[in-house]
């Protein structure tokens, strides 16, 4: 087994407990928390797999915009009850347990640059395009030009639905 | 650095209706901003001239065969016969709404907008080779049909459905995206005709196809109502604004069903002897438990909404024929189906009245006296829904049943007329109420031309086209070309 599987695999398997950590934590507060450790999970085996730039916006926008506006949303829900909830106290072991596998995260980036590992099928056909970047760009653009453009007319139609909900309870 | 990406010109004029839908959309979006709260209805029939419009569009793309978009969008005649099936639904659908929105004290023109753009989810979705356009038609119709469903203000119930309708269909959508997602990694594409040349190649016996095939099925399932994922139709019917009940019992289950069609036939044809005995079981199970629950119903909304849960087991017969027969049929029954269902929530609409609702049984009470023509309507509807002849539901009825006898599917025509039979009782227990009984008080109504043009309509096409139904059965036989060339 290679050092990128053994990773892989870690990665892969800490994701998955993370998430089930997800749905178990009866406070919604630890819930959107393990969220965020799922998404940083996640983008290591993006990276892992050679996709970069997947694994920035995993980053940029699930966990840190997503899950950040549903702590919001938590918060404005549940203000009181998340005022009484104690803060848990056997947060060192875990905190010390999470930045170990955040600098394992990072060792591992290390790791593959250095290492120049012969680039998987899908970095190969991201060169064509010149890199990783432009390679999703180009299949934006090309193959996936229609389900682009259809996505953005669902975003359009799921925001003024929204609106218009919202809308409906202010007018009460 | 700097490769130079060539973007290959799709085919932008295969694509024109959507483009259309869209627009409309927009443009709604924009109008209604000038139009004074009172006058809403302004919005309704300008949404209900671009439908017009778009849908004479797009009858022109009749008996063409197009795959444009890099293989992502075919446009043949099976998809633009559901096209046209769609805008029909939203023109009826808009003019049994004009009057009703202001009754229900909505006030607001993006209803419009929202239900076309649910209309152009669904248009993407019946063009759709490949499983991500049908994921993402399936979440744009979605989407704004969840925001329908909640547009009574100060209803506790149609919020109540609204978020229903949104749990379930998210958690859903996540079951159909996990399908997809072990489609891609076995095959490594998601397009419908590259996942069937891999099963040609590598044969059928693979557990996670197989295992998403069932995923595909929930997923679609959903909005089909389909057994196992019905519990959530009967509070959303029931708590949605009725003109939009009326559009989600047909409209989104038809391009469910369109959708389920397209890729178990297109995708997953080699696999045929699993899914069949899939369906098989979830088509008994589907028009078994709806027709037997509607029997308990005195709420004519949720007695409708059963009803079409078991419309929707008869349709599944259309798909597990999968003969040329069965299509036909298929295409057929959508639009019987459309005629007689919307009819019957529209009769619904017209009983509502000042603090009325006009969705209990007992709101039905002496119709035959004191409007015998609407009660002859609902009677035609009610017939038609059993599938008693003289109307267009015995005619859908009789070709799906008959593709599935050709199909060979002897015990499940014989489930599916019995069914038929214990449906009789439920429909005419509201004949019954109309004909029987004597009316409690006259309330006069307060329907609307455009209510009364479109429910009177759909009574004699419901007729017309039982006696007559060439027509449809011509429409309906160009879907054919689609499939089996």
């Amino acid at each position: 087994m290679s050092w990128t599987q053994f990773f892989f695999y870690v990665f892969a398997g800490l994701s998955l407990l993370c998430a089930l950590m997800v749905v178990t934590r009866r406070n919604a507060v630890h819930s959107a928390i393990f969220l965020i450790i799922t998404f940083f999970f996640m983008a290591a085996v993006f990276v892992i797999l050679k996709a970069e730039l997947l694994a920035a916006v995993q980053v940029l926008v699930y966990a840190g915009g997503v899950v950040s506006l549903m702590l919001y949303v938590i918060m404005l829900v549940k203000a009181e009850e998340a005022s009484q909830v104690k803060q848990n106290l056997g947060q060192i072991a875990i905190a010390a347990f999470i930045a170990l596998l955040l600098a394992l995260q990072v060792g591992s980036i290390v790791y593959l640059y250095f290492a120049q590992k012969p680039a998987g099928k899908a970095a190969v056909e991201a060169l064509k395009y010149g890199g990783n970047t432009e390679g999703i760009g180009a299949l934006l653009y090309t193959k996936y030009l229609f389900p682009f453009e259809v996505a953005s007319v669902l975003l359009l139609a799921a925001m003024v639905g929204a609106i218009v909900l919202a809308k409906n309870r202010l007018e009460r | 650095m700097g490769a130079v990406v060539n973007i290959p010109i799709p085919n932008i004029s295969a694509i024109v209706p959507e483009i259309l839908a869209t627009a409309l959309a927009c443009f709604l979006l924009i109008f209604d901003l000038f139009v004074p709260k009172e006058k809403k209805s302004i919005v309704g029939i300008a949404a209900l001239i671009g439908c017009i419009v778009v849908g004479v569009v797009t009858f022109g793309y009749i008996n063409k065969h197009v795959v444009t978009f890099s293989g992502m969008f075919v446009l043949d005649s099976f998809s633009v016969i559901l096209k046209e099936l769609f805008l029909l639904c939203d023109i009826i659908v808009i003019l049994i709404s004009l009057k009703y929105l202001e009754m229900e004290g909505v006030s607001l023109g993006e209803y419009y907008a929202l239900l076309v753009f649910a209309t152009v989810g669904m248009m993407v979705m019946a063009s759709a080779n490949d499983l991500i356009m049908v994921y993402l038609g399936l979440e744009t119709m979605a989407l704004s049909v969840y925001a329908l469903v909640g547009f009574i203000k100060l209803s506790e119930k149609s919020t109540e459905a609204a978020l229903k309708y949104l749990l379930m269909g998210v958690f859903i959508s996540g079951i159909f995206l996990f399908g997809i997602a072990l489609v891609y990694g076995v095959v490594g594409s998601t397009q419908l005709p590259e996942v069937s040349a891999y099963i040609k190649e590598h044969g059928l016996k693979n557990p996670v196809l197989l295992m998403a095939i069932i995923l595909i099925a929930a997923g679609l399932g959903l909005e089909i109502a389909m057994v196992p994922f019905h519990f959530w139709a009967p509070d959303v019917y029931e708590g949605a604004p009725t003109s939009v009940t009326a559009f989600i019992s047909v409209a989104p289950k038809v391009a469910a069903i369109a959708a389920l069609f397209r890729v178990y036939i297109e995708a997953f044809n080699l696999m045929a002897p699993y899914w069949t005995t899939l369906l098989w079981l979830l088509a008994a199970l589907t028009m078994t438990v709806g027709n037997v629950t509607a029997v308990l119903q005195n709420n004519v909304k949720r007695l409708l909404a059963y009803s079409s849960i078991a419309h929707a087991g008869y349709m599944l017969l259309g798909i597990l024929a999968y003969n040329q027969v069965g299509l036909e049929a298929l295409a057929f029954y959508f639009f019987a189906y459309c005629l007689m269902n919307i009819g019957a929530f529209a009769v619904v609409i017209y009983l509502k009245r000042e603090n009325i609702a006009g969705d209990n049984i007992e709101d039905f009470r002496g119709l035959a006296q004191t409007h015998p023509m609407l009660a002859l309507v609902m009677v035609i509807f009610l017939l038609s829904l059993t599938g008693i002849p003289p109307t267009v539901g015995f005619v859908g009825k009789f070709l799906l049943f008959s593709a599935a006898v050709e199909a060979g599917y002897y015990w499940l025509v014989a489930i599916a007329v019995l069914n038929s039979v214990i449906s009789l009782y439920y429909y005419f227990k509201i004949a019954k109420v109309m004909y029987m009984e004597n009316p409690e008080k006259r309330v006069p109504f307060a329907a609307s031309i455009p209510l009364k043009v479109a429910v009177f309509a759909l009574g004699i096409f419901t007729v017309v086209f039982g006696l007559y139904p060439h027509p449809l059965i011509n429409l309906a036989q160009l879907s054919i070309k689609s499939f089996f060339g």
